[in-house]
């Protein structure tokens, strides 16, 4: 079994971000909220409902399908891991993830990809994520 | 004898009794003893009110006694 | 700046279209936050123009442990006041904090007038002046919504605004920040208006890479449970600050229809349990704070007969429901609502204008002003009526809405009344009518901010008052607050970094400071502004406290006038005293 990320109570989201702030501090080492996997937004102004644009985990990654040089390989349980060696920064999996939870870290150069290690759903104060066992 | 008590809310995640109601006492009881009755940590209490005039734990209550427990007002 | 021994300060030239962006070695040892942006204020400032003069500099600032620390949510502003004339302070949480920090800059000085109505686009690798003369009118939730759909990056940027109150220059006009947060006090929008700037956003993707991971992560994690785990703010988000309306009821401290009672009637009826049950609809939070204090209160309008109804949200906090509520003397909570509402879109900050319009309540009443005055009957408990007022505040409608939007200082000039106009050190009062150390406090406090030094906490929690204390409490508050402040720590969260953690912070972020270092910075801000304000003019010596203040009960029975001037003379005493050495020192 293995686990994926979900983001199925996200009514209780106070929008605080933790979770973002989290995911770029322990996985891409920054302070920058805009490095991380997870992003929270409104819908449209603070006033709407927030939403998060996670990973799906997909069986069957678009992402790593468009990728030219299999540097994004499905990992167990859905959605891929990024071997950084191969990536070219061809931004192809950017467009291909239709969800829209793939995006450019422009300084170094990679695609920023969720690990789904469950990092951001330690770190949330309201419970809005979980972590959800899979078949793999 | 009875007296009439009231409890703030706030107090509520302590696990104490809140909201209005009236409750029996014996006579000679304080208010330290009636808010360990009431399940309320001393050091979150603001204010313990009786008959709209604040008072210490150590208040003998009597018949008939309105109170009301509160916590402090907060601001930044 | 996060890694280097700096400041980064962008200098924005509004009148020439203009930035500079300067390292300030020089500055790194206040800092941020109030620390940062009092110095810039001293240096910048033109003591002898007017606070408004398109030389004057507005500054925003924030600190080293911004975003990154839980609750570190605040950016500073500072500015001559419009409103007082002096030293001119706001905090704001909402998302600026987050942005500026992305963006990369540690403070943002603005000066100049723009020669038509702009608004500031700021990125990490752009600053642009934008033709903002098509929005010159909206109100706040128009204009946010012109630039959110105008420009990129949403989740990640900050868009801060004025209303029409703050283009006409009514001198408590406050900068709405991200919706349900703003600079609210002493006219940083009036301060906006005057430089023709309607708005401002802010973002950027600038790399901050984490220099110690380990040590930081472990510090921010400990730090975030002591404050979502122990109930050392559980409270704010709980009810929130509205808790306050039963308590101080109860205590003789909520001020109600002008202060001629300290306890209101209706006080339940706009309580905080009130508003819970009938109008809470939802809580948010200000970025990197895992509390979410906002309290978001929606309430239905009947817009037309035939069942035509609107719904509308805004945020609630007790200062709102004091100032707009009981102080009114309003008794739905759906009614305060209908009165916030009016003073967001406006842009004018609700303590003021709700302290204006109680005064103006009681002088139409006594008959030192009248309806062709007034234009409407303000009547306490009439929500309709007050609201056609902020509307008339906002727009200057006559000689005497003017003459109020340049607050009650102005007011008591032309038409008497000072005798209940609820001032302390030239701004309206807050919502705490606890006794001596509030009333000192806010009058003495360098902002005349209740928050300055919290004298309503002393006041409720002293077993019995000493004057020495109280001044002493008062003093050394507001040094420590400078300290929280200049770190940008939200004052919710005070009880969460004490000494030890503040330091373990900064020392996780390579920043080795001293427990001594931080009380020289108390130290050094508290007598910076001090300084500012004296160039500027400010001084206590002969002021006299309004009469109503001593003639309505407070937790403590009523003061005595004689006892708070006393308190006075000996907190100016001290502190002259400390100003002296410390101006020798320097």
């Amino acid at each position: 079994m293995t686990k994926v990320l979900r983001a199925d109570n996200m009514n209780k989201c106070l929008g605080c971000f933790t979770c973002m702030l989290t995911c770029a501090a322990v996985n891409h080492n920054n302070h920058n909220l805009a490095k991380s996997s997870i992003k929270v937004k409104t819908r449209g102004g603070l006033q709407s409902k927030f939403a998060a644009t996670i990973c799906v985990a997909c069986k069957e990654p678009a992402c790593a399908e468009a990728c030219p040089t299999n540097a994004l390989v499905r990992r167990p349980g859905g959605g891929v891991k990024l071997i950084r060696e191969r990536c070219i920064a061809c931004e192809k999996c950017v467009s291909a993830c239709i969800v829209g939870s793939i995006h450019m870290d422009y300084d170094r150069k990679i695609p920023i990809v969720c690990k789904h290690c469950g990092a951001c759903v330690r770190m949330c104060p309201h419970n809005c994520l979980s972590m959800e066992e899979v078949m793999e | 004898m009875l007296i009439g008590v009231e409890v703030n809310d706030f107090f509520e995640k302590y696990g104490s009794k809140t909201g209005k109601f009236e409750m029996e006492v014996e006579p000679g009881f304080n208010v330290q003893k009636l808010l360990q009755r009431l399940n309320i940590p001393l050091d979150r209490i603001g204010f313990v009110i009786v008959n709209e005039k604040r008072v210490d734990f150590d208040y003998i209550l009597s018949e008939g006694d309105e109170v009301y427990i509160l916590p402090f007002a907060t601001g930044g | 700046m996060l890694g280097n021994d700096f400041i980064r300060v962008l200098y924005i030239d509004l009148q020439n279209r203009k930035a500079d962006i300067k390292e300030r070695k020089d500055l790194y040892r206040y800092l941020g936050g109030t620390g940062v942006a009092a110095k810039l204020l001293e240096e910048n400032m033109k003591k002898d123009l007017p606070p408004l003069h398109k030389e004057q500099p507005l500054i925003i600032s924030i600190g080293p442990l911004s975003t990154i620390f839980p609750v570190v949510t605040k950016a500073v502003a500072t500015f001559i006041s419009p409103h007082t004339g002096e030293y001119g302070e706001s905090h704001a949480g909402g998302r600026l904090a987050m942005a500026m920090r992305n963006a990369g800059y540690d403070a943002i000085v603005i000066t100049g007038r723009a020669d038509k109505p702009t608004y500031l686009s700021i990125t990490d690798r752009s600053i642009e002046f934008k033709d903002a003369r098509a929005m010159w009118g909206l109100d706040i939730e128009e204009v946010g919504r012109v630039v959110r759909e105008r420009e990129p990056g949403p989740g990640k940027r900050s868009i801060i605004r004025i209303g029409r109150a703050g283009e006409n220059l009514v001198t408590y006009s406050c900068v709405n920040v991200d919706t349900y947060r703003h600079f609210g006090r002493l006219g940083m929008g009036t301060v906006f208006g005057s430089k023709n700037l309607k708005a401002m956003i802010i973002m950027g993707e600038r790399d901050l890479p984490i220099s110690n991971l380990k040590e930081y992560f472990k510090t921010y994690q400990e730090i975030y449970k002591k404050a979502t785990q122990t109930d050392a703010m559980a409270k704010y988000h709980e009810l929130g600050t509205p808790i306050n309306i039963k308590v101080l009821n109860a205590i003789n401290s909520l001020p109600t229809k002008n202060l001629l009672q300290s306890t209101f009637e209706h006080a339940d009826d706009i309580s905080g349990e009130t508003f819970a049950e009938k109008n809470l609809i939802r809580k948010v939070s200000c970025t990197g704070c895992p509390i979410g204090c906002i309290h978001i209160g929606q309430f239905r309008r009947e817009f037309d007969k035939g069942y035509e109804y609107e719904s509308i949200a805004v945020s609630y906090d007790h200062e709102l429901i004091y100032a707009l509520g009981s102080l009114l003397g309003i008794r739905t909570s759906d009614e305060v609502l209908e009165i916030i509402e009016e003073v967001e879109l406006a842009g004018l900050d609700a303590m003021t204008t709700g302290v204006v319009l109680a005064w103006a309540t009681e002088a139409l009443q006594k008959g030192l002003i009248t309806k062709q005055d007034t234009l409407v009957d303000l009547e306490f408990g009439n929500t309709k009526e007050y609201i056609k007022a902020i509307d008339y505040i906002a727009d200057r409608a006559n000689e005497f809405y003017y003459t109020i939007g340049n607050g009650l200082n102005e007011a008591v000039k032309k038409y008497g009344g000072q005798e209940f106009a609820l001032l302390y050190g030239g701004n309206e009062m807050a919502g705490y009518h606890t006794g001596y150390a509030f009333a000192l406090g806010q009058t003495v406090g360098a902002r005349h901010s209740h928050l300055d030094n919290a004298g309503y906490s002393y006041d409720q929690t002293a077993k019995e008052l000493r004057d020495e204390e109280i001044v002493d409490y008062v003093i050394k508050e507001e040094k420590e607050r400078n300290v929280l402040t200049s770190l940008c720590i939200c004052l919710f969260a005070r009880k969460v970094y004490d000494r030890p953690t503040i330091l373990k912070a900064l020392h996780s972020i390579g920043i080795d400071w001293t427990d001594d270092d931080l009380t020289r910075l108390g130290n050094d801000i508290f007598f910076t502004k001090l300084k500012i304000k004296k160039e500027l003019g400010f001084s206590l010596e002969n002021y006299r406290f309004p009469k109503r203040v001593f003639e309505t009960p407070t937790l403590w029975g009523r003061m005595d006038e004689e006892r708070l001037n006393k308190l006075l003379k000996m907190y100016i005493e001290r502190v002259e005293k400390e100003y002296a050495d410390w101006s020798r020192g320097q």
